[in-house]
């Protein structure tokens, strides 16, 4: 295949051509550019159906553990072969034809790199055309399961700044043609923002598989040991909630000699569920700086490979469970516009997929900071730090709210603190679980102060840098009126001046700092 | 001219006080049933707690409504060259900073009562979630003027995410 030039990015052809009408856009398209996914996808649609089989049939094996174990050995060795034999040919039955309808959905399962974007039609009855534009692409991410990365395939996952929907995943694909799209995705989509010209190339790239997705250059920056992972989910809230939750259940059971009941049954198994999942999907966590961004790749059972640009972070936040403060354990977290949807359905795992660094010493958390914020803007970095994280009451650096604010917020009132550098806001927070929040003055969406009846009596308001839409949030609490004034002016004006002057260092600024280059 | 205390030193543009003929008039109308039930109650049942507990629903209708309408001359917005400052309340005070750069939508919509007074509502959207702005009762065309400006700055000081 060859090469789609393109003129210029000028923003009527877009409007004309892409954002307005995609179907025109996709007409411009010839028929032969449009690719399939690898053939194994529908095959591996079928796990669903087999997952939904296999629940179905836990759920009545755990009614029938109810009833009686004596019970089921009875029905087990009145079951027929007849009746066996019935039940294998409908479950094969039901595969092949799962396997039929999922074939013909990916006979019109179509994608596209054009210069408009990444296009994406589907659908038998009515189609479906989706369309990310170049300049809409804020991160880019591979997903495996078990059994395509033992084959070698995944799927790469686009997210777009859109809040609704979700997000774009095309595949399966071979990983070395997934290695190949990622790199060109991000190349053009950097391209497409800064504004440069660009060309989609569309070239077959000679066979190099690689199960660790490795890219050139890049450098291991941390990795996640499963010790550390079981020790700080143990420590963590969560776990302490679950097994609290499990004790009171079970104490009566002791205490009582009262028989098991299915609610404890299903309590363990959610709280293993949960368990399992976060553990899953941090497990062999690792980060490596690449020419790209920070790559994260983790997880056992399901591999995601996740690259983020660093000038497509709006905040980070490090924070601190109350039983981590022993370990002086903290955890790093980064808000990326649109990695976020707004359908809740997979909100928890979008939550823990913020969370960059699960678990790390304060000096590998200040690492990664490092590599996100180049310049904190302040000179003394220790003490500042030291103060950010652990620090109580006014210092040198944070403002913090006045003593009448102990009415509306007695606990974490002597924690919170606000300190505006020449790069970023900071804010200061919690007193159980400790946290700083780092927002780059850039890429605030809008100030906020408000203040309520008894705010107003007390002469208090609070003040929010509204970030974009995600699990970091930066808000200032009942801080006395003259400081919100004060720090809502200077946040006015230094954004005016951050937003002019680009205040971000470039991918390529990046790399070399970072040493990937 | 309305000032705000949360920006001292910044007068804003109040919006037209047709608007609180309008919210006035839709309180009547939410009002109104449960006044005929008051009347009703005392007439005609001789149930004190169900009396007690209608006129005090009206009570607090009636405190709801004298906000809202109140709330009307404390709403305005501010225009400087890079931001859009819109303040509004009395009970709850908010004070919204947006960047002309950040509006990835501009809306203006009026329904049938709006409409007969000539005003609308502006609404502005930003990729944040906690700052989907929005002024009540502007006049149309000073709306569409608002309307045009705002998506104009927001395209020349395009600044995206």
């Amino acid at each position: 295949m060859g090469t789609v030039p393109f003129d210029e990015p000028d923003p009527a052809h877009f409007e004309a051509a892409t954002a307005a009408n995609p179907e025109q856009a996709a007409d411009l398209i010839p028929e032969d550019q449009w690719k399939r996914f690898h053939w194994a996808t529908p095959l591996f649609s079928l796990w669903k159906v087999w997952a939904a089989l296999v629940a179905f049939a836990l759920s009545i094996l755990v009614q029938a553990l109810d009833t009686g174990v004596s019970e089921i050995l009875e029905t087990l060795t009145g079951i027929s072969r007849t009746t066996v034999l019935i039940i294998i040919a409908v479950l094969v039955g039901l595969s092949l034809l799962v396997v039929l309808v999922a074939w013909v959905f990916w006979r019109k399962q179509r994608y596209v790199l054009a210069p408009s974007g990444i296009h994406y039609r589907s659908g038998i009855i009515s189609g479906t055309h989706r369309h990310v534009r170049w300049d809409r692409i804020q991160s880019v991410e591979i997903k495996q399961g078990i059994i395509p990365r033992i084959v070698g395939l995944g799927a790469i996952v686009i997210d777009s700044a859109s809040t609704s929907g979700d997000d774009l995943s095309l595949g399966l694909l071979k990983m070395n043609e997934i290695q190949r799209l990622r790199g060109e995705i991000l190349r053009i989509a950097t391209a497409a923002r800064t504004g440069q010209e660009f060309q989609v190339e569309d070239r077959d790239l000679p066979n190099l598989y690689d199960p660790d997705d490795a890219y050139q250059g890049e450098k291991p920056f941390y990795r996640l040991p499963t010790k550390v992972l079981l020790g700080s989910m143990l420590r963590s809230g969560t776990v302490l909630g679950i097994i609290g939750g499990i004790a009171i259940i079970l104490i009566p059971v002791f205490l009582f000699d009262e028989s098991f009941s299915i609610g404890i049954i299903v309590a363990l198994g959610g709280a293993v569920a949960v368990g399992w999942g976060q553990f899953n999907l941090n497990h062999g966590l690792q980060l490596f700086l690449t020419a790209d961004g920070i790559r994260v790749r983790r997880g056992l059972t399901t591999t995601t490979t996740q690259t983020i640009p660093p000038r497509r972070i709006h905040a980070v936040k490090v924070s601190q469970f109350l039983l981590w403060r022993g370990k002086d354990w903290w955890q790093v977290e980064v808000l990326v516009a649109g990695s976020i949807s707004k359908d809740s359905d997979n909100a928890s795992t979008m939550l823990m997929r913020s969370v960059i660094m699960p678990v790390g010493t304060r000096a590998e958390a200040l690492d990664l900071l490092w590599t996100i914020v180049p310049d904190i803007g302040v000179d003394n970095l220790q003490e500042f730090f030291d103060d950010a994280l652990v620090g109580k009451g006014p210092s040198a650096f944070f403002v913090a709210p006045p003593r009448k604010s102990r009415w509306l917020d007695p606990l974490r009132r002597k924690r919170n603190g606000i300190a505006l550098t020449r790069t970023v806001a900071v804010l200061r927070d919690g007193w159980a679980s400790r946290s700083m929040t780092v927002a780059f003055h850039g890429h605030w969406q809008g100030l906020k102060a408000t203040q309520g009846p008894i705010q107003r009596k007390l002469g208090l308001a609070t003040c929010r840098l509204s970030l974009v839409s995600g699990t970091i949030h930066w808000e200032g609490k009942n801080f006395g009126l003259t400081q919100v004034h004060g720090l809502l002016e200077e946040e006015r004006n230094i954004g005016l001046e951050a937003r002019a002057r680009n205040d971000r260092e470039s991918i390529d600024q990046w790399a070399e700092r970072v040493g990937v280059s | 001219m309305i000032m705000s205390p949360l920006a001292p030193g910044i007068s804003f543009v109040g919006i037209s006080r047709d608007q609180a003929k309008i919210r006035g008039l839709i309180a009547v109308i939410c009002l109104l049933p449960l006044l005929a039930l008051l009347i009703v109650s005392i007439a005609l049942w001789d149930l004190l707690w169900v009396t007690i507990a209608v006129a005090v629903a009206l009570v607090i209708g009636l405190f709801i409504m004298f906000v809202q309408v109140r709330a009307v001359f404390y709403t305005g917005y501010h225009e400087t060259d890079e931001e859009l400052l819109v303040c509004r309340g009395i009970l709850f005070r908010k004070l919204d900073v947006v960047p002309y750069g950040r509006m990835q939508e501009v809306t203006v919509e009026d329904g049938p009562l709006m409409r007969h007074y000539g005003l609308a509502k502006i609404t502005m959207e930003t990729a944040s979630s906690t700052t989907d702005t929005s002024i009540p009762g502007v006049r149309r065309d000073e709306a569409d003027r608002l309307r045009r400006r705002l998506t104009e700055l927001g395209s020349t000081k395009m600044e995206g995410l």
